[in-house]
């Protein structure tokens, strides 16, 4: 968020001090960045501000980064004076970063509007950043967001599925003036460059195989080979493939697209076709040289590698504790009058012992249920445990026409502290309204219940999302360089303390914020 | 074995020396005027309006070498179109040859002159996003501009007039990019192979 909007809502009595704080404390860039939104929200302290800024000028025209101080021309933007570079031979338009004019022409003489300031020089990704990628060292000098729309085939439902969708283009400069792109559509990064196809062609828009895109231009600054213009327009369209044959790339995912600019009339005035690559996290904190968010990221894999360690191990664990006896089996004929029929008789040898038991009927008739009590009496004929089970079967029909549910089985697990001779007598429900089923119960000594296995691997999950939350929220605050386009507030702060009911966010400067 | 002799500048009169046999155009190394060949003689013609003191690893004068072939920087031509611009560095090679090096939107491209019989009418008529047949092959147009003559530095091989026109074409076929120039009649049409910076060596 940009420091002007923070302050925005600042006492005027504070404002000056909260920002010489923010300008002691290494923000700089980023007071400079406030004072001309500032100027125009607080006007009776144009002048104090106005001191403030030459002084952030003068203190920040030393520290302009630059890739080769030889081959770039420093200078103070024509409207507010703060340090920027001419870094391209082919630059033909400077947008100040800080205040959003044409860099090289006063305001007043090029006619020019203030561009929609979307730039947060308090961003970890700005202007000036330096990032080395596969051995180069590229310096991001321009900075460019679209927004649009996304036209893609859904072969499903046979129709063209629309999304609105913007990107964010940084110009990325290298030690001999070579220009890449480093686009971010928000959660991916790729890396583009121009190339020659062997077969050239302007995909027709209802080609099904493209993603098509119509774009505007919403915000630039820094330094550009063409004169941006607020709104201009191009096409875009986009598939993905893997790289084919053998080698380091081979399998890897990159992006054709052909881009034609639009004139003022729809008509294409240029063909450009691009070949971009995903950039991972990784390979953007390591090309950023983001040490700390890098070991965020591998203490994340690691938390991840040994979340999926444990789930392994408490199977392992479960498969080993739970491989249980030989399974014993006993069936009885059940009535609606039955009461306690003896069904199984069993042992137990030592105490401690798990045992599960599985029950089931056979058959049931339609529409009906059976209840059936189950309890086990040791030798003494003393009742250490019961259990009510309900079998049934349903139908019915509903829009979808008709349907049947039943439920004809059950499981559960005993623990047995004493050793010694115990039975399972089952009685029915005398209200069942299925007159008789035949009962099979199957008992397994050995075994232990999946529970306790569950929790521990939901515990696991849980460490590790907590994990993840705190280092990846800064992996990816490092990653991610998209511009976030906010509206402008341009109107002083007298004037919109006077208009009641209109919107908290003022006057659009003829520019069209989201 | 190259031609150098002198000439004297037709606004100062000093003595401009190393004037090869394919000069036509070239800034007095004094007075800094542009001076060029006319049909009655070396001409100057003032200055341009637009300065060339945008940074570049390019500059007249700056030695170095291509895929062991070695040059000298000798000129420089700056075109601008509506929203942009881009230069052509003329390149004097050891071995004799002579080629334009463009600089443009961050590629460097080197420039072979092709034989093809181009009409400039064609040219003219072509639309950008669609294809043109030049000598019976097909190529698609990426790029159209009028162009005009906004700065040169150096000596160059063709007569240089500040705010001259030109129209500029560029199409792509068969997995290369040309570049076509036309002026009146004439079609110079070139080969343009991309050049990475670092097989670029400095001396």
């Amino acid at each position: 968020m940009q420091l002007s909007q923070r302050l925005s809502d600042i006492h005027p009595d504070k404002l000056l001090g909260t920002l010489q704080q923010h300008a002691d404390s290494g923000h700089e860039q980023a007071a400079l960045q406030a004072i001309p939104d500032l100027q125009q929200q607080y006007p009776e302290m144009a002048a104090e501000l106005e001191q403030i800024k030459g002084k952030l000028s003068d203190k920040l025209l030393d520290h302009v980064k630059v890739l080769n101080p030889e081959q770039a021309k420093i200078f103070r933007c024509a409207n507010c004076g703060a340090g920027l570079a001419r870094q391209h031979p082919d630059t033909v338009h400077i947008i100040c970063h800080y205040c959003g004019c044409d860099a090289e022409h006063p305001a007043t003489e090029s006619g020019l509007n203030r561009w929609n300031q979307a730039l947060d020089l308090e961003a970890r990704f700005t202007i000036g950043d330096m990032l080395e990628l596969d051995g180069e060292r590229w310096q991001a000098v321009g900075v460019q967001l679209y927004s649009g729309e996304i036209r893609e085939w859904d072969g499903e439902d046979s129709t063209w599925e629309r999304s609105a969708a913007r990107y964010t283009s940084w110009w990325m400069l290298n030690e001999n003036r070579e220009l890449r792109w480093l686009v971010d559509d928000g959660s991916n990064r790729y890396w583009a460059e121009k190339y020659i196809p062997d077969e050239p062609k302007l995909p027709d828009p209802n080609d099904r195989t493209w993603e098509h895109g119509e774009w505007s231009l919403q915000f630039a600054a820094g330094e550009f080979t063409y004169q941006p213009a607020m709104h201009d327009r191009h096409r875009s369209a986009e598939f993905g493939m893997r790289q084919s044959g053998k080698g380091e790339q081979a399998g890897q995912r990159f992006y054709i697209s052909v881009e034609s600019q639009l004139d003022e009339t729809g008509k294409v005035k240029e063909v450009e076709f691009i070949r971009s690559r995903p950039l991972t996290d990784k390979v953007m904190l390591k090309a950023l040289a983001r040490g700390s968010e890098l070991g965020d990221m591998r203490r994340w894999a690691n938390t991840a590698k040994a979340f999926i360690a444990t789930l392994f191990l408490l199977l392992g664990s479960y498969w080993f504790f739970d491989r249980g006896d030989v399974p014993q089996l006993a069936t009885a004929s059940l009535n609606s009058a039955s009461t306690d029929v003896p069904v199984q008789q069993f042992r137990i040898e030592d105490g401690g012992v798990n045992m599960k038991f599985y029950s089931s009927i056979r058959t049931i008739q339609r529409n009906s249920w059976f209840g059936v009590e189950m309890t086990i009496e040791d030798s003494d004929g003393q009742e250490i445990y019961d259990k009510y089970i309900e079998f049934w079967h349903e139908t019915g029909r509903d829009a979808d026409g008709p349907w049947s549910e039943s439920d004809l089985a059950s499981s559960w697990y005993v623990r047995f502290d004493e050793p010694g001779n115990y039975q399972l007598f089952a009685s029915a429900d005398i209200n069942s309204t299925a007159p008789s089923a035949d009962l099979i119960l199957k008992t397994e000594r050995g075994k232990v219940t999946v529970t306790p296995f569950v929790v521990a691997g939901f515990v696991s999950m849980l460490l590790m999302l907590l994990s993840r939350g705190k280092s990846s929220s800064l992996a990816s605050a490092a990653a991610s360089i998209a511009l976030k386009l906010g509206p402008r507030r341009t109107e002083p702060k007298s004037a919109r303390a006077n208009s009641i009911g209109r919107s908290s966010h003022g006057i659009d400067n003829g520019s069209h914020g989201q | 074995m190259s031609f150098h002799r002198s000439l004297s500048c037709p606004s100062c009169g000093v003595a401009v020396e190393d004037v090869t046999a394919h000069t036509r155009s070239l800034q007095c190394p004094h007075c800094d005027n542009w001076v060029y060949l006319g049909n009655n003689g070396w001409v100057a013609s003032g200055g341009f309006e637009h300065a060339l003191d945008a940074p570049s690893i390019l500059y007249v004068g700056r030695r170095g070498a291509i895929d062991g072939r070695h040059f000298t920087v000798a000129g420089r031509v700056r075109l601008g179109y509506g929203s942009g611009n881009w230069d052509e560095w003329w390149l004097e090679f050891e071995d004799g040859n002579h080629q334009w090096l463009e600089e443009d939107d961050g590629s460097y491209q080197l420039h072979t002159t092709i034989d093809q019989q181009v009409s400039a009418a064609t040219m003219r008529d072509c639309s950008v996003g669609t294809f043109v047949n030049i000598d019976g092959q097909s190529f698609f147009v990426t790029e159209k501009n009028d162009a005009t003559v906004e700065g040169a530095q150096g000596t160059l091989p063709m007569t240089i007039i500040p705010g001259e026109a030109v129209l500029c074409v560029e199409v792509v076929g068969g997995g290369r990019e040309y570049s076509l120039e036309i002026s009146a009649d004439d079609v110079g049409m070139t080969d343009s192979i991309p050049i990475d910076a670092d097989n670029f060596a400095w001396k």
